[in-house]
């Protein structure tokens, strides 16, 4: 019983520091991340020492950035992961390689163990990916070039990590013995990624879709979590990254149309675990040692975060970045990450770095870690002068082919989604209903499973850099609902909306949609145009009637919007439809009976 | 000789020679006679489907009233969508290169209102200079348009004459080879 509620209790403290630090540190402008942080150090051992045990949190916080790298995964099909190859392996491998040489030249340089600078070398050399990530998708840079081509670094260290753990015995002073024979290890790997590539491929989309017929929430998300826990200890068991097994889960995905509702199922768990995760790091520092041993830490910390800024810097500059990139680049990924401690700690148990090292060591990556967020703040403080000196320059944000967003894509949705693909604008295509949707998606439609009030689903499925949306549902409160929505978050992007009948249009325009269309007005004129036709009006004289009729109605109803700006909202829908209804026969009447006399 | 013979009112009901002409056009399966305002009562003029029929045809009439010295709007709106360069006019739009152009016009004036000293001050070639210039740059071969004046009120012998002139002119047309 009493571990129970310990278990409540850490989660209550953990929680409220969360809650405390992160709103305070997110209003000063310096980001989430420092305010975990510095949550994780008032909790820790060292300050108000309510959580002791930092070692285990870490560890099982560590599972957040496991997460992490699923989402990256649902980012990136394979074919832009393959568009992206040069810069992963040629940005990315040349940051790893040259921090690398410049930090091993260094120790070497301070008579260290050519062993210990080699290894301490490769581990300062990668960043963090929580850290790194998390600062630029807060500050809504992933868009700008900064932000790409820092993700495709992060993603070269994360696959980089794998060879140096596995060469890390290699450098061994003393053995370990061998547990299994090398050649079953392989092949169990092998076996590993094939059951994920292949079930991946198959298995996924047919579950996710039964699953998703349900039409229970928490059952999607119970197999979103079971999928990606599930992969992450076959990738443990046979000796592989858990993170970089969940990453090709999410590539396998990324097509998926069920892509949007698994980022949004699984976001607020990697949230949660990336808190605690920067909270364990901010608990683990060591006070005792960082008072004793201030001058190597600070200096080794230094030297970490300089040696890897002026690579980065160089890096941005051989790739004519733009001065701002250049900037954010740098600031972003000058750190050491969690990667290191992982290496660090693997190498102090098979002796290649002594204890103190490592705490040493662990202490310089936890210090620059803390000063990325300051740094990030200094370097957009500098921006922003520069900006204020020079005339603005064109905008950095890539501009994203703006695309057309369609909510609801039954037989309404379907003609219109059609008619646009088939001039060629890129859809987008939203419906709650699986069954609607797969069969687009092999024509070439984004498709999106997910209710659309959503306002994270909106704007996962683009609606940012959307041109127009247009919503066709069925259901009118719904439709209603969802343009003042969309109208509040998104003030300037175009509306068009379907409307079932009059008041329907009317409210539909006071919710601010910028063109809507009476579902049934449009057939009822053709078809009444055709009954004209056959009493003997000819074809065109019949459809000049029907357009003119529109016009009229339109009229109308232009003025029954303005007039119920400011007057009577408190009559009866039904009464006031019966009022309008009554008021638009007598008005036809009148406007009808004028007689079309134009040609001879 | 396949004729393509389009009719261009927009309210045939209410143009009594228009339709009497209509009535004596002969049956012919080498003469297809088109109502165009009843085929694109809203406008939208398919220009793949005229194309395939003048494509068909040896000779093009054009049996309209005269609306500001000019053709009914749709038309207008039928030569600038079938008309087009490349298959019309300019380098290899040679589609129609050889046709039979003729216009077959009614007007509601007589004809010494087509004159310099008439109160439309010119003559009625001079007004239709556009149509021909149509006709010249599509490579066609422009012939005289018949013409009915003071259409609006003909009756009996008038209408018959004028008429019979029309679909003389098609069935001569109509036996050459």
């Amino acid at each position: 019983m009493t571990t129970e509620h310990n278990y409540f209790m850490d989660a209550l403290v953990f929680l409220g520091a969360a809650v405390v630090f992160v709103p305070v540190a997110k209003r000063a402008g310096l980001g989430s991340v420092l305010g975990y942080l510095v949550g994780g150090i008032a909790i820790g051992p060292y300050l108000l020492g309510l959580i002791e045990d930092s070692e285990s949190i870490l560890h099982f916080s560590e599972f957040g950035v496991v997460l992490l790298l699923f989402l990256i995964g649902l980012e990136l099909n394979p074919g832009r992961l393959w568009g992206m190859r040069r810069q992963i392996f040629g940005l990315g491998g040349t940051q790893v390689m040259a921090s690398a040489a410049l930090l091993a030249a260094i120790a070497l340089l301070f008579n260290f163990d050519w062993r210990l600078s080699l290894v301490a070398a490769f581990g300062l050399a990668l960043s963090s990916t929580a850290i790194a990530l998390q600062t630029l998708e807060e500050r809504k840079l992933m868009a700008t070039g900064a932000g790409q081509n820092g993700f495709a670094v992060l993603l070269f260290q994360d696959i980089a990590v794998i060879p140096m753990i596995a060469l890390l015995p290699l450098l061994a002073t003393t053995h370990a013995e061998a547990t299994t024979t090398p050649w079953l290890q392989v092949l169990k790997a092998v076996a590993a990624i094939a059951v994920i590539i292949l079930g991946g491929h198959f298995a996924l989309t047919p579950i996710l879709k039964r699953i998703a017929s349900l039409h229970m929430r928490e059952m999607f998300t119970a197999f979103s979590l079971a999928l990606v826990i599930g992969i992450a200890q076959l990738m443990d068991y046979v000796g592989l990254s858990m993170a970089l097994g969940t990453f090709l889960a999410g590539v396998l995905l990324a097509d998926s149309e069920y892509r949007h509702e698994l980022e949004i199922d699984i976001e607020p768990f990697k949230g949660l675990l990336m808190g605690l995760f920067f909270m364990a790091v901010g608990m683990s520092i060591d006070f005792n040692l960082l008072v004793n041993q201030l001058g190597p830490v600070v200096l080794l910390a230094v030297i970490l975060i300089a040696v890897k800024a002026l690579v980065l810097y160089a890096l941005a500059w051989y790739l004519k970045m733009s001065n701002s990139d250049r900037l954010r680049f740098t600031a972003v990924l000058a750190q050491g990450g969690e990667f290191a401690f992982v290496l660090f700690s693997l190498a102090t148990s098979t002796n290649i770095i002594s204890l103190d090292d490592q705490s040493l060591l662990v202490l310089a990556v936890v210090i620059s870690m803390i000063c990325t967020p300051l740094l990030v703040n200094l370097v957009e403080y500098i921006i922003v002068k520069q900006h204020q000196n020079t005339p603005q320059p064109q905008d950095e944000i890539e501009e994203n082919n703006g695309h057309i967003l369609i909510c609801g894509y039954g037989r309404y949705g379907q003609v219109i989604g059609r008619m646009l693909h088939g001039l060629g604008h890129s859809t987008t295509l939203l419906d709650s209903d699986p069954n609607q949707i797969e069969l687009v998606r092999k024509f070439g439609f984004k498709v999106f499973f997910g209710d659309a009030t959503r306002l994270d689903l909106l704007e996962a499925a683009g609606i940012g850099n959307a041109r127009a949306v247009i919503l066709t549902m069925d259901d009118q409160q719904l439709v209603t609902h969802l343009t003042g929505l969309i109208r509040k978050n998104w003030p300037s992007i175009v509306i068009l909306a379907r409307a079932r009948n009059r008041q329907h249009a009317v409210d539909l325009y006071k919710a601010g949609a910028n063109d809507i269309s009476r579902e049934t007005f449009s057939s009822a004129l053709e078809l009444g145009s055709s009954a004209l036709n056959f009493l003997g009006m000819s074809k065109h004289n019949a459809w000049r009637a029907a357009q003119k009729f529109r016009h009229y109605d339109e009229k109308l109803l232009a003025a029954q919007f303005e007039m119920e700006g400011d007057e009577d909202t408190l009559i009866q829908l039904s009464h006031r439809s019966r009022r309008d209804l009554e008021e638009i026969y007598r008005q036809d009447q009148s406007i009808l009976e004028e007689n079309d006399n134009e040609w001879t | 000789m396949n004729i393509l013979y389009y009719v261009v009112h927009p309210d045939l009901d209410h143009s009594n020679a228009n339709r009497s002409l209509l009535r004596k056009l002969p049956l012919h399966p080498q003469l297809k006679v088109i109502d165009l305002y009843d085929r694109y009562p809203s406008f939208s003029v398919n220009a793949v489907a005229e194309k395939e029929l003048i494509d068909w045809a040896d000779a093009l009439f054009f049996q309209h009233p005269l609306y500001w010295y000019s053709v009914p709007a749709l038309l207008k709106q039928w030569f600038e969508i079938v008309l087009t360069p490349g298959y019309a006019y300019g380098k290899e739009g040679t589609a129609l290169a050889g046709k039979r152009w003729q216009h077959i016009i009614s007007t509601g004036g007589n004809a010494n209102a087509y004159r310099s000293e008439g109160y439309n001050q010119y003559s009625m070639e001079e007004l239709l200079r556009p149509l021909e210039s149509t006709a010249g740059l599509c490579r066609c071969e422009w012939h005289e348009p018949l013409i009915h004046f003071s259409a609006k009120h003909a009756r009996g012998e008038q209408l018959n004459a004028f008429n019979d002139q029309v679909v003389n002119t098609l069935t001569d047309l109509l036996e050459t080879r």
